[in-house]
């Protein structure tokens, strides 16, 4: 059984409608309505956790904070549609994905089963070579390929798609992409950024496949869409 | 003993006269009686140059007993004494004027009295008079207003030809036409006006008239070749010839000097004229300060430094002006320590060739002005300067009243304007809610069948996505005026912004069909993308919502010389052109079925106009309405070699 989820939410009407869709979706759900119950309950060791971030007493980045400190569950925040800074803060924390206030239930359920197979999934990112959709790339080779096609990139795209492939289903803010393939990055270094990845797209999104694996968070970061024919990338 | 909140403001006038030093200590004792503020002022004039040194001397003393007495030292520039004075007096705002007793009005024509001149000009200012009684000590002082005149060639060459031409002249009748000698006479009197008219001075007139009696007497009048004169007439006609040469060369003097006088004013007047006007066009202060130094650019023609300051005589802002007006964003350490003496000293500083001017308002200095090379402008220049500068520090210190006064009156519109907000608020929220209680309400207690239940649910829905458009209207306004529309603005891609707009649209409420042309995928704006999401979200709700008959909604973004212009269209029915006139303010709403603050597009103007650009609405072709807005453009250049790092 790897289908428990801890609600963290002090609202009980929207605590309720969740509960309702994900029991009805066949999961099974353990309720916090506040930090503390939150940390309690992270014990349980659930396989996922939804998380707002306004809770009552304690600040939901300390929450997150603390969960890192010794498990790897998934963490999906819930805040409110200006406050990116909060959710910036929140997936540098550690958590893997946001939802927007007020959100789309569907939406809910698709990003939970993308977090729950990524998590499953952990191991088989060390393999060398990585695959999505028609997207292909060998970590060995260094070579990239969409709908066997070779696609030629530059190196700060290579180093950002590989950065995104490795982190398939999970927002990357800026900050973390910039720190990563930039050495000594800059704030400013931010719309530098939005260049690269809108170029990198722009090759990797050709007409013949039509899948697209790069999300944009505005304002927060992007994501690598895990494609499936499932649910079709989300 | 200066200090800001002394009302008091003396002004003591100072000159190079012996009885000057009494006049300068009346002053002082006077103002440290009443405890006022005194400013020791100097009117530098033509003749300045040509004071002897005792003068020279006498006024330097006067100068330095001021200044130790801790007063201003000012110095303006220009001939009319009494204008100079007055002119200062009104834009320092001064109080009482201490003057010595001048000893004018020995000329010809008695000139008013310095103090008349000056009460003609400022009715209102306390005027004291210290009496000089002793005349002998004046004596230095007595030449002083004498006109000077170079002796020119020309006009001396010009008087002995008319002289010349009136004595021909004078054969000619006696020889040839046997007229009576007295005839002559005339023909003198008409060269000397002639000459008297164009000449410069008097002095030709009167040579000239002399010259022309003694040629007169010597060649026509009995005995000839003489200057003896034998019939009385005759004297009595050379008198008068004399006595109308000095008449006429002195008035015609005097009436060029006033023509002299006339244009130079008239050109003072046009200059302060023009910077008024320009200044009286700015919107800002920072607009205001723009075209002054462009003025003041003008009249001197060489590079200047302008400093606004802030209350507190920080600087706010400093320029170079020379061809060009550049802002200044560091100062050397050198500068900043003399601005701060100016500060503290509060006179005018001279440093090499230049001086740091500062510019007096009724609070204290507001800004200060250097000019590296004040020595190279001419008196006229630096007159005209002085009262440039006043007019200036009276249009700083009107702005700021100004920033102040609009504060305030914003303040009063936003507190109106939330009162309004209240008002609309409580009503429109109260309908969907009455929608959404009553929905649920009906379907607890009632069994109904389940499409009913699916009807009333969607209504449901409906309504909390009003509800939930209209709330996040409501928190960005309350956010912009929360931060003083403090915007974060960044780089941000187009497609971007509108990719992330579109997911914040509820489509699947709507027939209407949604195309996004294809953009430039590189095209960026700088703007603070959750205020730019709102307004396209705004728009295209407006356009899902408003345009009823409509099937087809349409956004596209393209780039227009350094903006990027945005476009939602629809094929509805249009806007009528006097509602078009009102979609932007605040809470007027078109569709009276339909509930709406009429926050949307009220918002969507605050934004984009927040972000320096336009928003319009018009006709689109062949129906339906376009809203058009447009956002400043960047460029984001990258160079991989070097920020990569492998």
């Amino acid at each position: 059984m790897n289908n428990s989820i801890l609600i963290v939410e002090d609202d009980i009407s929207i605590t309720k409608f969740i509960q309702a869709t994900l029991e009805a979706n066949s999961y099974q759900c353990i309720m916090a309505y506040s930090g503390e119950e939150a940390l309690n309950y992270t014990l349980t060791k659930p396989n996922l956790i939804i998380l707002d971030l306004g809770l009552p007493d304690i600040d939901g980045i300390d929450i997150i904070k603390k969960i890192r400190l010794w498990s790897k569950c998934p963490i999906i925040v819930v805040s409110a549609r200006w406050e990116y800074l909060e959710k910036i803060e929140a997936l540098d924390a550690g958590a893997d994905d946001y939802m927007t206030k007020p959100f789309n239930i569907d939406e809910l359920m698709a990003r939970i089963r993308v977090a729950l197979r990524r998590n499953n999934n952990d191991i088989t990112l060390n393999d060398p070579i990585f695959t999505n959709g028609n997207l292909k790339i060998d970590y060995n080779a260094g070579t990239v390929e969409v709908g066997n096609e070779e696609i030629h990139l530059t190196p700060i795209e290579y180093k950002v798609l590989i950065l995104l492939s490795k982190n398939v289903g999970k927002v990357l803010t800026h900050r973390t992409i910039l720190k990563e393939v930039w050495v000594n990055y800059l704030e400013s270094d931010i719309p530098s950024l939005r260049v690269f990845v809108a170029t990198l797209r722009k090759k990797l999104e050709i007409e013949s496949v039509k899948e697209k694996y790069i999300e944009t968070h505005i304002g927060v970061g992007y994501k690598m869409v895990k494609i499936t024919n499932a649910d079709n990338g989300e | 003993m200066l200090s800001d909140d002394i009302k008091e403001h003396i002004l003591v006038c100072l000159n190079s006269a012996p009885s000057n030093e009494k006049v300068v200590r009346s002053a002082i004792k006077l103002a440290n009686k009443k405890n006022a503020r005194l400013t020791a002022l100097y009117v530098e004039t033509q003749y300045t140059d040509k004071l002897d040194k005792v003068s020279k001397k006498l006024l330097n003393n006067n100068v330095k007993i001021a200044e130790e007495a801790g007063a201003n030292i000012v110095t303006t520039y220009g001939d009319d004494i009494a204008y100079q004075i007055s002119e200062y007096a009104k834009v320092s705002y001064i109080t009482t004027i201490i003057i010595g007793h001048t000893n004018e009005g020995r000329y010809l024509k008695r000139p008013k009295r310095l103090v008349d001149k000056i009460l003609n000009y400022l009715p209102d200012v306390e005027i004291y008079i210290i009496p000089n009684k002793s005349v002998t000590e004046s004596k230095s002082y007595k030449s002083y207003p004498k006109h000077h005149y170079k002796i020119n060639k020309k006009d001396i060459l010009f008087t002995l030809l008319i002289i010349l031409i009136c004595t021909l002249s004078g054969f000619i009748i006696e020889k040839l036409l046997n007229f009576n000698e007295v005839n002559i006479v005339f023909f003198y009197i008409l060269g000397v006006l002639l000459i008297s008219t164009q000449t410069n001075g008097k002095i030709y007139g009167i040579v000239g008239s002399i010259f022309g009696a003694l040629i007169y007497t010597f060649l026509f009048s009995e005995p000839k070749n003489s200057f003896q004169i034998a019939k009385i007439d005759n004297t009595i006609t050379l008198i008068i010839m004399l006595i109308v040469a000095i008449v006429t060369s002195t008035l015609t003097t005097q009436v060029k000097l006033q023509a002299n006088k006339a244009v130079t004013n008239s050109y003072r007047t046009s200059i302060l004229f023009e910077l008024n006007q320009a200044i009286n066009l700015a919107n800002n202060l920072e607009d205001m300060i723009h075209v002054a130094q462009k003025q003041i650019y003008k009249l001197i023609q060489t590079s200047f430094k302008f400093y606004l300051l802030n209350d507190n005589g920080s600087i706010l802002l400093a320029y170079l002006c020379n061809d060009s007006i550049n802002k200044l964003n560091y100062f050397e350490i050198n500068e900043n320590n003399q601005i701060n003496q100016v500060l503290e000293s509060k006179v005018k500083l001279d440093i090499n060739n230049g001086s740091f001017i500062p510019l007096y308002s009724e609070k204290g200095i507001v800004s200060i002005i250097y000019i590296s090379e004040i020595n190279n402008l001419d008196r006229e220049q630096k007159s005209l300067l002085t009262a440039m500068i006043n007019q200036v520090a009276i249009a700083v210190e009107r702005f700021k009243l100004n920033e102040a006064k609009n504060q305030a009156l914003i303040q009063f519109e936003n507190e109106r304007y939330r009162l309004n907000m209240f008002r609309a608020l409580s009503h429109d929220l109260r309908t969907p809610l009455t929608g959404i209680t009553g929905s649920a309400k009906s379907i607890l207690s009632n069994k109904f069948t389940e499409n009913t239940v699916n009807d009333l649910v969607s209504e449901i829905y409906d309504d909390s996505i009003w509800l939930t458009n209209m709330v996040e209207n409501l928190l960005f306004l309350s956010k912009l005026e929360n931060e003083k529309i403090v915007i974060n603005k960044e780089p941000q891609l187009v497609d971007e912004i509108i990719d992330e707009a579109l997911k914040h649209i509820h489509k699947q409420d709507t027939n209407k069909e949604l195309y996004v042309d294809k953009i430039d995928n590189l095209l960026m704006v700088n703007a603070d993308v959750q205020l730019i999401v709102q307004v396209i979200i705004n728009l295209v709700n407006n356009a899902i919502y408003h345009s009823n008959s409509g099937k087809k909604i349409c956004i596209s973004a393209s780039s227009i010389q350094d903006f990027v212009l945005f476009s939602i269209s629809d094929d509805g029915d249009g806007i009528s052109d006097e509602n078009k006139q009102h979609m932007f303010e605040m809470f007027f709403s078109l569709d009276k079925k339909r509930r709406g603050l009429g926050l949307g597009l009220a918002l969507c103007k605050m934004i984009v106009e927040a972000h320096n650009g336009t928003i319009i609405t018009e006709d689109n072709i062949p129906k339906g309405t376009v809203f058009k807005f447009t956002i400043p453009r960047v460029e984001v250049t990258i160079n991989e070699q070097l920020d990569f790092n492998s």
